[in-house]
C-alpha cells in the first residue's frame, strides 16, 4: 500500500516501512548500501490490513513513534479468505473496520504497542489515510484519520501521554462520508492550518463531496472547523484518492492536487446500479461479499481525470488541470510533491491502479521567488519529522510542518518548500523542533534551501535565535551552527 | 374542559390526519439523525423546508387567495431535505419548489396527479443528476431501529386506512425481486436489499400512500401498489437506481386517468 521514509535509529541515514494488507515491515538502512528487512521481534503485528502509516514523535522524545491505520478488519486475511462476512456492516456508520495502531520507538528498530493506553484503539473505523499535524498549537502532533465508511476523527495529542479523539468536538466528526485522503496546509497565510479530506461523488449516485475543513474558532482548547469546500470552489471531485494541498505556482498560497478514478475497466459499463442496491441494505446483507454481484469486467468510476485546483488566495480555488497539462485519465491513488531539479519548482509523482507512474514537471513562471529549508534534528529526531518553520514575509505568516506521511499513501518530500510570489525577501523564518526548541533565522536568502541542523538549548531556554551571518553569503547548501545561537524573547505560538 | 378530558390519554385517533404524517416523518427525522447523523447539515434541511412552505404559500395564495395549511409542504419539505443528497444548496431549495409547483401546474379533475415530492425528485434526476443524489445508503446498522421506524411507521399508515397499500407493494416487491434473481442470477437477497434501507422506508411510508394521488378504492390502491413495484422491476432490468421513483412516477398520474376514464364509462352505461 505505502512506503514512508525515515531515520528510526537516529544513525543519519534513512529507514523505510513498507505497510500493505499483510506483515508490516521494516528495513533498517545499514549505511553501507543495503537494507536489514525486521520482520519479527520488532513489536509490530503479524498482520494488519494497513492502508496507511506516518512517521511521528508523538511524545517529542527525539525517536521516531510509528502510526499504522487499518483497514479490512485484522483476522481478514484477503489472500486466505475463510469467511465472506469481511465487508463493512455500513457504508456510513461501519463498525467492523480494522484497528489502528500507535507504536512508540525505541530507536534500535523496535518498538512497543502503546495503542490502548494512548486511546487510538476506541473504536473500529476503516482507516484509509492519515496525517499529522500540530492542531491547536501546543507542540505536539495531532492526528487526522481519514476514514472510509463513516465520520473522520481527529485524535488531539495529551502532552504525548495519551489522544484524545476530538473530531464531533472540532466540528469534523459528525457528518459521515467516505474519507479517501488527508492532508494539511496553512491556505489563507494566516499560520492556521486548514484540513483537506477527499470523498466520493459520482453525479446522480453519491455526492458527498470534499471537505476542506477551515478553522473558525476554538472550543475546549480545540480549534473547531467548518466545511468550506463548497464555497470556494473544491468540493466537486469524483471518486477521490490522494489530495494533496501544496503551492504548485509558488504564489504563496497551497493549491490542491486531487487525484481520482477507481476502476476503468469495460468501457460503457458501470457498477453503480449494483453498488447502490446493495448498501443500502441491512448489514447482515451488506456485509456478506457472497451477496455483492461480481463485477464481472466492468467500469466503477472510470476514466476519470484528476484536479488541479490553484489557490487565488483571496478565498476561491479555480481547476486549471487541462490548461497545465494535467488531462491524463487514469485511476489514480497517491500524489507526492518533490523538487527533482532542485530548482525551487514543486513536480509531482502520481501514482496509478495497474497503469505507469507519472511524473509531472512542474514549470514555473521565472519571476516566482521562493525559499526552501532542509531540517535535521540533534535532540529531536534526525529527520525533523514534527518540525515546523513559520515564515514572516509580506506582513503574512506562512506555516509547514514536515510530515513522515500524508494524503493517501504517500510521502511527500521532507524539505520544506514555500513559494513567495514576487516578494524578495522573508523577514524572518522560525523553525519549531519537535523537542521545544525555537529557532530563528533572520532574513534568510531567498531562492535557495538551507540546510538547518536543531540547535542545542541555552539554560534550559525554549526560546533560541539563530542569527544569519552578518555578511549574508548564504548559500544553497548552507548549514546554519548550532554554535551560532543566541537566546532572545520570540513571540509565542498563541500571537499566530 | 374537565378533569376527565385533560387527563385521557394522546390517542392517534384523536389527531387531525393533517398532523399524523408531520408528526411521524419529524420522529423518523429526529430518530435518525439523532441516532447516526444523517443530515449534513440542518440548513440544507431547513432550505428544503424553507422553499416548499414559500412555495406552497405563494402559489395557493394565488390561486386561491387564502392561505394554505402548512402541513402538506412541511412534510414535502421534510422528504425532499432527506432525501436529496448534494454538497449544494440549490438542489434542496430547487427540489422542495418543483414538487409544491407541480401540485398546481399538473392538476387533473381538481386535484393534483403526482405525489410532489416523487415528481420533485423525478425531475431533479432528469435535470439536475450532476450536481445531486438521492440518499441510497443504510441509516446505521442498527437492526432494532430500522425494526422501529417500519413498525411505528406500518402501524401509523394502518391507523390512518393506507396499510393495505405498504403491505401490497412490500409483497409486490419480494415476488418480483425473486423473478429478477431468477433472470439475473444475482442473490434474492442482494435484491431484496434496498428494501431495508431508509429510501424505501419514505417511498413505502409516505409516497405511495399519499392521499391525494391514490385511487379512492382499495382495489384500485391494491392494483397500483402492484404495478408500481412491476414498473420498477422493469426499470431494476436497465439498472435505474432510482427504479421506485420512476415507477411511482409512470404508474400514479396514469391510474388516476384510467380510474378516471373507467368511472366516466361506467357513469355513461348505467
Amino acid at each position: 500500500m505505502g512506503a514512508i521514509w525515515g531515520d528510526m535509529d537516529n544513525d543519519g541515514d534513512e529507514d523505510l516501512f513498507l505497510y500493505r494488507w499483510g506483515t508490516p515491515t521494516v528495513y533498517e538502512n545499514m549505511g553501507d548500501e543495503s537494507f536489514f528487512r525486521m520482520v519479527a521481534n520488532n513489536g509490530l503485528p503479524r498482520h494488519v490490513n494497513a492502508n496507511t502509516a506516518l512517521w511521528t514523535d508523538v511524545n517529542r522524545d527525539g525517536i521516531l513513534d510509528l502510526f499504522l491505520g487499518g483497514y479490512y478488519h485484522e483476522d481478514v486475511n484477503l489472500f486466505h479468505v475463510t469467511s465472506t462476512r469481511l465487508m463493512p456492516d455500513s457504508y456510513e456508520y461501519a463498525t467492523n473496520g480494522g484497528l489502528n495502531y500507535l507504536f512508540l520507538g525505541r530507536g534500535d528498530g523496535t518498538f512497543e504497542d502503546v495503542s490502548k493506553e494512548f486511546g487510538i484503539q476506541v473504536d473500529r473505523r476503516w482507516t484509509l489515510a492519515s496525517t499529522a499535524a500540530d492542531l491547536n498549537n501546543d507542540g505536539y502532533p495531532d492526528l487526522i484519520l481519514a476514514n472510509d465508511y463513516g465520520v473522520d476523527q481527529i485524535f488531539i495529542n495529551e502532552e504525548g501521554r495519551q489522544f484524545r479523539e476530538s473530531g464531533e468536538e472540532m466540528g469534523i466528526g459528525f457528518a459521515p462520508k467516505s474519507g479517501m485522503s488527508a492532508s494539511v496546509a496553512d491556505l489563507y497565510g494566516t499560520g492556521v492550518y486548514s484540513i483537506y479530506i477527499s470523498n466520493i461523488s459520482e453525479p446522480g449516485v453519491l455526492m458527498q463531496g470534499n471537505n476542506l475543513w477551515v478553522a473558525t474558532g476554538k472550543r475546549e482548547e480545540v480549534p473547531s472547523y467548518q466545511n468550506i469546500a463548497g464555497s470556494v470552489g473544491v468540493e466537486r471531485g469524483e471518486w477521490g484518492y490522494g489530495g494533496l494541498l501544496t503551492d504548485l505556482n509558488n504564489d504563496g498560497y497551497p493549491d490542491l492536487y486531487l487525484a481520482n478514478g477507481y476502476i476503468s475497466d469495460e468501457p460503457g459499463t458501470d457498477y453503480w446500479y449494483d453498488y447502490a442496491k446493495v448498501v443500502g441494505g441491512h448489514k447482515e446483507i451488506i456485509i456478506d461479499a457472497k451477496n455483492w454481484p461480481a463485477m464481472n469486467g466492468r467500469t466503477f468510476s472510470g476514466y476519470q481525470r484528476n484536479k488541479i485546483w490553484l489557490n487565488s488566495g483571496s478565498g476561491k480555488f479555480r481547476e486549471v488541470g487541462a490548461a497545465v497539462g494535467g488531462t491524463e485519465i487514469t485511476d489514480s491513488r497517491a500524489v507526492a510533491m518533490i523538487d527533482l531539479h532542485k530548482d525551487g519548482s514543486q513536480d509531482l509523482v502520481v501514482a496509478n491502479q495497474h497503469q505507469p507512474v507519472l511524473v509531472y514537471h512542474n514549470h514555473q513562471e521565472p519571476d516566482r521567488k521562493w525559499i526552501g529549508f532542509r531540517l535535521e534534528g540533534s535532540q529531536s529526531n534526525r529527520s525533523a519529522i514534527g518540525a515546523e518553520v513559520l515564515i514572516h514575509w509580506d506582513q503574512r505568516v506562512s506555516r509547514q510542518t514536515v510530515h513522515g506521511g500524508n494524503a493517501f499513501s504517500s510521502q511527500s518530500q521532507r524539505a520544506l518548500l514555500f513559494g513567495l510570489h514576487d516578494t524578495k525577501t522573508v523577514e524572518r523564518a522560525e523553525i519549531r523542533w519537535p523537542s521545544g526548541v525555537v529557532q530563528i533565522l533572520n532574513e534568510p536568502e531567498t531562492g535557495t534551501y538551507h540546510t538547518v541542523l536543531e540547535p542545542s538549548s541555552l539554560n534550559g531556554s525554549r526560546l533560541l535565535d539563530v542569527s544569519r551571518p552578518s555578511d549574508g553569503a548564504t548559500t544553497s547548501n548552507e548549514s546554519y551552527s548550532p554554535d551560532a545561537i543566541k537566546t532572545s524573547i520570540l513571540p509565542t505560538p498563541s500571537n499566530l | 374542559m374537565s378533569s376527565t378530558q385533560i387527563l385521557q390519554p394522546l390517542r392517534l385517533q384523536s389527531l387531525p390526519k393533517t398532523m399524523i404524517g408531520p408528526l411521524l416523518i419529524t420522529g423518523l427525522l429526529m430518530a435518525a439523525h439523532l441516532s447516526f447523523g444523517i443530515l449534513d447539515t440542518w440548513s440544507k434541511l431547513f432550505t428544503a423546508i424553507g422553499a416548499t412552505v414559500l412555495t406552497e404559500q405563494v402559489l395557493h395564495r394565488f390561486m386561491t387567495g387564502s392561505w394554505r395549511n402548512l402541513s402538506s409542504s412541511y412534510v414535502s419539505g421534510i422528504s425532499a431535505g432527506i432525501l436529496v443528497r448534494s454538497p449544494l444548496f440549490w438542489p434542496f431549495a430547487l427540489t422542495g419548489a418543483i414538487s409544491i409547483a407541480s401540485k398546481y401546474v399538473f392538476r387533473y379533475r381538481g386535484s393534483h396527479i403526482w405525489n410532489p415530492t416523487n415528481f420533485g425528485i423525478v425531475v431533479m434526476l432528469i435535470l439536475a443528476s450532476d450536481h445531486m443524489a438521492v440518499l441510497s445508503i443504510q441509516w446505521g446498522n442498527n437492526m432494532w431501529a430500522m425494526a422501529v421506524i417500519w413498525l411505528v411507521g406500518l402501524f401509523t399508515i394502518y391507523k390512518v386506512n393506507r396499510f393495505h397499500i405498504c403491505a401490497t407493494y412490500i409483497l409486490a416487491f419480494l415476488a418480483f425481486a425473486f423473478l429478477r434473481s431468477g433472470v439475473t442470477g444475482e442473490l434474492f437477497l442482494a435484491e431484496i436489499a434496498p428494501l431495508t434501507g431508509p429510501m424505501y422506508q419514505l417511498f413505502v411510508l409516505f409516497m405511495i400512500t399519499d392521499p391525494k394521488t391514490t385511487l379512492p378504492t382499495k382495489r384500485g390502491q391494491i392494483v397500483v401498489a402492484v404495478l408500481i413495484a412491476f414498473t420498477e422491476m422493469i426499470f431494476r432490468f436497465f439498472e435505474a437506481v432510482y427504479a421506485p421513483f420512476y415507477g411511482l412516477f409512470i404508474v400514479g398520474p396514469i391510474s388516476i386517468f384510467v380510474w378516471h376514464w373507467l368511472q366516466d364509462r361506467k357513469n355513461t352505461v348505467s
